[in-house]
C-alpha cells in the first residue's frame, strides 16, 4: 500500500460511521512502523496538518491560524491498535 | 563594524540594487511616469516593504536550515499546488528572460547602432560564457557594481531642476490624472507590483545565501543587505518614474521603446549621462537575466529534489544544468520572433503578479515552523507585514487578468 | 509523541541525499507493507513515475506513463524504489548510507544527461 493512498482513506468506526479522513501517518522513529493515524475533517483540515497548526509546530501567522482553528479542534489521534482492517481506501476501526 | 562586514555590506547592497531594477522596472516605471507622473509612487513603497519582508524571511530560512526557501514548499502546500506554481513560474520566467535578453540587446544596439535582434544571440551566448566561467560571487558583484551606473537617474532629477511642490502634489494624489481611467490606473498598480515584487529576487536571495554558506551568525549581514539594498532599488525605481514624468508627461509622449527610458538622462546630463544610463541598463538587464534564469533553475531543482547550483561541477548537477540551458534557449528563440519586448514585459509582469500568493504562502508557513526555525522563527512584525502583503497580493492576483482584458493591457 | 514522527513532515516530499549529502531527488511516495498485522515502511519511491501516480488525473497519468517508458527494460517494473534499510537518518533531510553511484536504479535522467550531454561540454567536470 502506498502512503499517498492511505492519506486519502476514510476512517470509519465499527458501526460504519465516518470518523474522518486520514491526514497524517505517525511513524515510530526506530523501525518506521505505523503507530497511529491523525484523523480529521472540516474546512482546511489537510492544511491544518501540513502547515503545522495541528501539532503546534506553528503558531502563526494569526490569519491562517484562525482559518484552520475549526479543523484543528476536530483532529484526533487514532492509535494503530484500534484499527481492525486496512481496506482499499478505507480504514475500519474496531 | 569590522572591515570584512563593511565589505560584504557594500557588495551585498550593490547586488540588491542590481537585482531590484530589471527590464520590468525600466519599462513599467518609464510608462507610469510618462502617463501618471508620481501618482503611483506609493505602489513602489508597498512593493519594497513586501519584498523586503519576504526576502528577509527566505534569507532567515536559508541561514537556519541551509536550504532555500522553496525547499519546503512541497510538503507545506502539497505537490499539486507546488507544481502549478512551478509551471506558472517557468512560463513567466521564459517570457521575462526573453524580455531581459532583449533589454541587454537593446542596450548594445544603443551603444553600437546595430539592430537589437542581431545582438540577441550574442547576449545569450555571453550569458552562457559568464555563467560557465565566472564564480558565483564574482558574477554577482560585477553586475552589482556596474548597476550603480543607474544612479545617474537620481542625478538627472536634480539636473532637470524640477518644481518640487508639483512633484510632491503628484506623489500625494493616489488617483488617475485627468483623461485617464481608473481601470488604467489600477492596471498599472498591478504592473508595478508584478515588476517590483518579483519572487525571483526572493529565491535568488535565499539560494545565494545557501551557496555562500551563510549561517545563523550572518543574520545581521543578511538583514543589512535587505534593509539597505531593496529601499535603494525602490528609490531608483521612483527616480525613473520621476525622470519620465519631468520629460514626457507635459508633452503627452508615450513610452513604447526601451531607448526612451534613457532619454531623460541624456537630456539632463548629455552624452556622458546617456552612456552611463546604457551601462546601467545593460548591467541591470544582464544581471536580471542571470538571476531569473538561476532562480527558475533552482525552483525546478528544488521541486524535484535535484542537485543544483554553481558551487559544484555542472556534470554533478546535469538535470539542473540542462533545464537552465533549455530555458535560456527557449527565451532566446522567443526574443528572435520579433515579439515586441515591451508588450512581452508587461504581460510577463502581470502573470508574475498573479503568481505571487502561490510563492509567498509556503515561505510564510515555513518561517513559522518552530521545530525547523528554532530561535529564528517569525516574530509578530514579520507575520503581520507578511500576512498583509499576502492579502494585498491575493487582491492583485484576482484583479490582474480582468484588468488586463478590460483595459486591453493599459491602452484604455 | 516524541518517539513518533510525522510521515508528511519527515518523509513524504522531503529531500533525499546520499551518504555524501549529494541531492538525489524527493521522496515522491512511500510504500507500506503489512507483516504479521504490523504496518511499516517498506521502501521509499522516487522519480516522476511515483509522483505521477500520486498526483493522478490526466497530467499525473501522463507523467507516470512517460517516466515508465524512459526506464531501462532491465529494471524491475514500477517506480524506482529504495529499501528502507538504506536510510541513515531522516531529519531534517532523508540521508542514505550509500553513495549515489551505488544506487543504479534511481535518478536515471541525471545519469543519462550527465553522460550524453553535460560531461561532453568543456569544463563541465565529471559526474562521479
Amino acid at each position: 500500500m502506498r502512503i499517498s493512498e492511505l492519506l486519502a482513506s476514510v476512517v470509519v468506526d465499527e458501526s460504519g460511521r465516518r470518523v474522518g479522513r486520514v491526514r497524517d501517518v505517525r511513524l515510530a522513529k526506530d523501525d518506521l512502523r505505523v503507530v497511529g493515524l491523525v484523523v480529521g475533517d472540516g474546512f482546511l483540515a489537510d492544511a491544518a496538518v501540513a502547515w503545522g497548526f495541528a501539532d503546534g509546530r506553528a503558531r502563526g501567522p494569526w490569519p491562517l491560524e484562525r482559518l484552520t482553528a475549526h479543523a484543528v479542534q476536530r483532529i484526533t489521534f487514532v492509535p494503530v491498535e484500534r484499527v481492525a482492517r486496512w481496506d482499499h481506501g478505507e480504514v475500519v476501526l474496531a | 563594524m569590522k572591515p570584512s562586514t563593511l565589505f560584504a555590506f557594500t557588495l551585498g547592497t550593490l547586488s540588491a540594487i542590481g537585482g531590484f531594477i530589471d527590464i520590468g522596472d525600466l519599462v513599467a516605471d518609464a510608462q507610469v511616469g510618462a502617463r501618471f507622473g508620481l501618482r503611483l509612487a506609493w505602489v513602489t513603497v508597498v512593493s519594497v516593504i513586501g519584498i523586503m519582508c519576504f526576502a528577509e524571511m527566505s534569507g532567515r530560512i536559508a541561514l537556519k536550515t541551509q536550504r532555500p526557501a522553496f525547499g519546503l514548499a512541497r510538503s507545506r502546500i502539497g505537490p499539486r499546488y507546488a507544481l502549478a506554481g512551478l509551471v506558472g513560474a517557468f512560463l513567466v520566467t521564459a517570457l521575462l528572460v526573453m524580455a531581459e535578453l532583449s533589454g541587454v540587446a537593446l542596450a548594445l544596439e544603443l551603444a553600437s547602432g546595430f539592430h537589437y535582434l542581431l545582438w540577441v544571440p550574442v547576449a545569450a551566448a555571453f550569458v552562457v560564457v559568464v555563467v560557465w566561467t565566472l564564480p558565483f560571487k564574482l558574477m554577482h558583484r560585477i553586475y552589482g557594481v556596474l548597476g550603480l551606473a543607474m544612479l545617474v537617474y537620481v542625478v538627472a532629477i536634480w539636473k532637470l531642476d524640477p518644481d518640487w511642490s508639483t512633484m510632491w502634489r503628484s506623489t500625494a494624489t493616489p488617483a488617475p490624472v485627468p483623461g485617464e481611467t481608473w481601470g488604467a490606473y489600477l492596471f498599472f498598480v498591478v504592473v508595478l507590483i508584478g515588476a517590483q515584487m518579483t519572487p525571483y529576487e526572493m529565491f535568488f536571495f535565499s539560494s545565494g545565501a545557501v551557496e555562500s554558506r551563510w549561517r545563523p551568525k550572518d543574520l545581521a549581514e543578511m538583514r543589512i543587505n535587505v534593509i539597505v539594498g531593496f529601499p535603494l532599488g525602490g528609490l531608483l525605481a521612483i527616480a525613473i518614474q520621476a525622470a519620465a514624468f519631468l520629460v514626457f508627461f507635459d508633452l503627452g509622449v508615450q513610452v513604447d521603446h526601451i531607448s526612451q527610458t534613457a532619454l531623460p538622462v541624456a537630456l539632463a546630463l548629455g552624452q556622458v549621462g546617456f552612456l552611463l544610463a546604457i551601462v546601467g541598463i545593460f548591467a541591470a538587464t544582464f544581471g536580471a537575466t542571470l538571476e531569473t534564469l538561476f532562480a527558475t533553475g533552482y525552483e525546478i531543482a528544488q521541486y524535484f529534489g535535484w542537485s543544483y547550483g554553481k558551487v559544484q561541477p555542472p556534470a554533478r548537477a546535469a538535470r539542473f544544468t540542462t533545464a537552465t540551458l533549455a530555458l535560456l534557449l527557449i527565451s532566446a528563440a522567443l526574443a528572435l520572433t520579433t515579439l515586441d519586448p515591451i508588450t512581452v514585459t508587461i504581460v510577463a509582469v502581470v502573470f508574475s503578479a498573479a503568481l505571487l500568493p502561490f510563492l509567498f504562502v509556503p515561505v510564510l508557513l515555513t518561517a513559522n515552523d518552530r521545530e525547523l526555525m528554532g530561535e529564528l522563527v517569525n516574530g509578530r512584525l514579520a507575520n503581520a507585514v507578511g500576512s498583509l502583503t499576502i492579502l494585498f497580493s491575493v487582491a492583485v492576483a484576482l484583479a490582474a487578468f480582468p484588468l488586463l482584458v478590460l483595459t486591453r493591457a493599459g491602452v484604455s | 509523541m516524541n518517539e513518533h514522527v510525522s510521515a508528511r513532515i519527515a518523509l513524504l516530499d522531503n529531500q533525499l541525499v546520499d551518504a555524501d549529502r549529494r541531492p538525489i531527488g524527493r521522496i515522491d511516495d512511500v510504500e507500506l507493507s503489512l507483516e504479521n498485522g504490523t504496518l511499516r515502511v517498506d521502501s521509499i519511491l522516487i522519480g516522476a513515475q511515483a509522483l505521477g501516480e500520486r498526483l493522478g488525473g490526466t497530467i499525473g497519468r501522463g507523467m507516470a506513463a512517460v517516466a515508465a517508458r524512459l526506464r531501462p527494460r532491465t529494471d524491475p517494473p514500477g517506480p524506482a524504489r529504495i529499501d528502507v534499510a538504506l536510510i541513515e537518518e531522516f531529519e531534517p533531510l532523508v540521508r542514505l548510507n550509500v553513495p549515489f553511484r551505488e544506487l543504479r536504479e534511481v535518478a536515471g535522467l541525471e545519469r543519462w544527461l550527465a553522460r550524453h550531454a553535460i560531461e561532453r561540454l568543456p569544463g563541465a567536470g565529471r559526474a562521479d
